[in-house]
């Protein structure tokens, strides 16, 4: 790093003082309070409630962090990976529970028996549109995880931050970013430009297939969360090929390219619901850009963005592309601070202070409501496990 | 006009919160909306409605409306599923010859020993193709029979 780099970097640290960062985080603590109360469980489980608290204190604390060192993803990475872990354990306890197996047989699916989960939403809308029916065999109302809570929360969401869903609330987002941060130096370095195209083209593809077959084309033969969450019966060949490519793909997309490319790839090259959720940063009101007159054109962004989304021509317009997650890595690690969080129809690079705090609130808020339950069951299980010796 | 770009800018930015609290506290109203919108889960995947129910002693033969959806027309083939409920009242041995069509002529015959899971179809007519799948649900035993759609 040269000297005038240096005193760049240090001249523009982001972070607020003590005081100011307990100010804003007050009522982000407040807000996260009330939401969390009874998470972890009700009075007369004492786990549950420490549980609820600890969790409390853990976000409010990380987010006093972002707002004191001035830094985003650094924090944002370790809740996110967490929260895919918490998922797994959550959805397991949940359904082996309800179901005593994660394998969904066909008598689960016939009374919907399957969580609804974000990433089938590209699959239903179509069919929703032509024959008002869903073609996912959950619950509309009721039950963990249901269709019609979780297309609330995907459109709040979606209308406030945009394709931050994937970087702040998709609860499987962690597990290709945990492995993307093992390795200091990627082993891969070039990815081709054209395969950013490709979950675009498989967009396309399942919204179609699906559609055509009023079946979820994608979690049938695609998803690599199988791997991790439920699956079908493994009872004929057919299910044997099935479950050959989720794992197949949770090892090459979510494990094995993250750890070598240092890359969320299954975000960034495969997941069709990131694609389709692109869409929504072109209406969203927050973005990243980047400020061409600081910015030294080192090209650190662009090898360091997680999800492919900036590249040559998008840095010298000083702008990411429509796939941003807007995870906060580029804002972070810039060595002259040229890349800032954004509200738009201001000018770039204005008030990058007030832009950031205005973005990371209803970021951190919907992170924290929907992660918050999550920790508060895994650490109250934790705890009573510790205590007790048992979990239920 | 950047003023006012702007300021509508930041008018977005600061309503972001209000967005997600007014998503998650009118939680249940929102869902309440998507029901109320009318849809509902695939007949692909539940069977569809029931059309006709038999009552037998303690117990009832439900059968179901055949699924023919397609996203714009119907298909070709599709499934007539036809539950016993409650299983706890249903015979241990099914047999039973079901008018899925409701037109007075016997379409198919069940024999399922729900004992063994051993499930015997016989059509009766050419629009019944195959046992689809039997299955153990919470409240029913339940069979989807493959037929011919007849309009297409």
């Amino acid at each position: 790093m040269t000297t005038a780099t240096a005193a760049l970097t240090k001249a523009g640290i982001r972070g607020f003082g003590f005081w100011k960062s307990l100010a804003v985080t007050l009522p982000m603590a407040l807000l996260t309070a009330v939401f969390l109360i009874g998470q972890g469980g009700t009075e007369a489980d004492p786990f549950g409630l420490a549980a609820s608290a600890v969790t409390w204190l853990g976000l409010t604390v990380a987010f006093f962090l972002m707002l004191s060192t001035g830094k985003t993803d650094r924090i944002r990475s370790i809740l996110f990976v967490l929260m895919a872990l918490a998922l797994v354990y959550t959805f397991m306890y949940e359904i082996l529970t309800a179901r005593g197996s994660n394998i969904v047989t066909d008598a689960v699916a016939i009374q919907g028996g399957v969580p609804f989960c974000h990433l089938v939403i590209p699959m239903i809308i179509l069919p929703a549109l032509a024959t008002g029916t869903i073609i996912f065999p959950g619950s509309l109302l009721t039950g963990f995880a249901s269709i019609a809570g979780m297309l609330v929360l995907w459109l709040g969401t979606t209308l406030v931050i945009g394709r931050g869903w994937c970087s702040w609330v998709c609860f499987y987002g962690g597990w290709d970013e945990g492995f993307s941060r093992l390795l200091k130096k990627p082993v891969i370095r070039n990815i081709p430009r054209r395969w950013t195209l490709f979950p675009w083209a498989f967009l396309l593809f399942i919204v179609l297939t699906s559609a055509l077959t009023l079946s979820s084309v994608y979690c049938d033969w695609f998803c690599p969360f199988k791997a991790v969450t439920e699956y079908g019966a493994v009872n004929s060949a057919l299910a044997v090929v099935q479950t050959v490519i989720f794992v197949s793909l949770f090892l090459g997309l979510v494990v094995v390219l993250p750890i070598l490319t240092k890359r969320r790839t299954q975000c960034g090259l495969f997941c069709p619901f990131g694609a389709m959720q692109s869409l929504t940063n072109a209406v969203n009101v927050f973005d990243v850009r980047i400020d061409t007159e600081k910015c030294a054109s080192c090209g650190l962004c662009i090898r360091r963005c997680p999800t492919f989304s900036i590249d040559a021509e998008s840095l010298r317009k000083g702008r990411t592309l429509l796939t941003c997650t807007k995870c906060g890595q580029c804002v972070d690690e810039c060595p002259r601070q040229a890349v800032a969080f954004h509200i738009k129809g201001t000018g770039a690079g204005v008030r990058p202070n007030l832009a950031r705090v205005l973005f990371l609130y209803p970021a951190f808020l919907v992170f924290a409501l929907m992660g918050g339950g999550m920790f508060a069951f895994a650490i109250g299980h934790l705890l009573r496990f510790v205590f007790t010796g048992s979990v239920a | 006009m950047s003023k006012i770009k702007s300021a509508l800018g930041y008018l977005a930015a600061g309503l972001a919160v209000p967005l997600v609290l007014a998503a998650l506290i009118g939680m249940e109203g929102w869902m309440r909306m998507i029901a109320d919108t009318g849809v509902r889960i695939s007949p692909w995947i539940t069977g569809g409605a029931a059309a006709l129910s038999l009552p037998h002693d303690g117990y009832q033969t439900r059968i179901h409306t055949p699924v023919f959806m397609g996203l714009l027309w119907e298909t070709r083939d599709g499934f007539v599923q036809v539950d016993w409920t409650p299983k706890e009242n249903a015979p241990a041995e099914i047999d039973e010859e079901i008018d899925y069509d409701n037109d007075g002529t016997a379409d198919f015959r069940i024999r399922w020993d729900t004992r063994s899971g051993d499930v015997a179809l016989t059509p009766y007519s050419d629009e019944v193709l195959y046992l689809e799948g039997k299955y153990e649900l919470d409240e029913s035993w339940s069979v989807r029979v493959r037929i011919k759609n007849p309009r297409g």
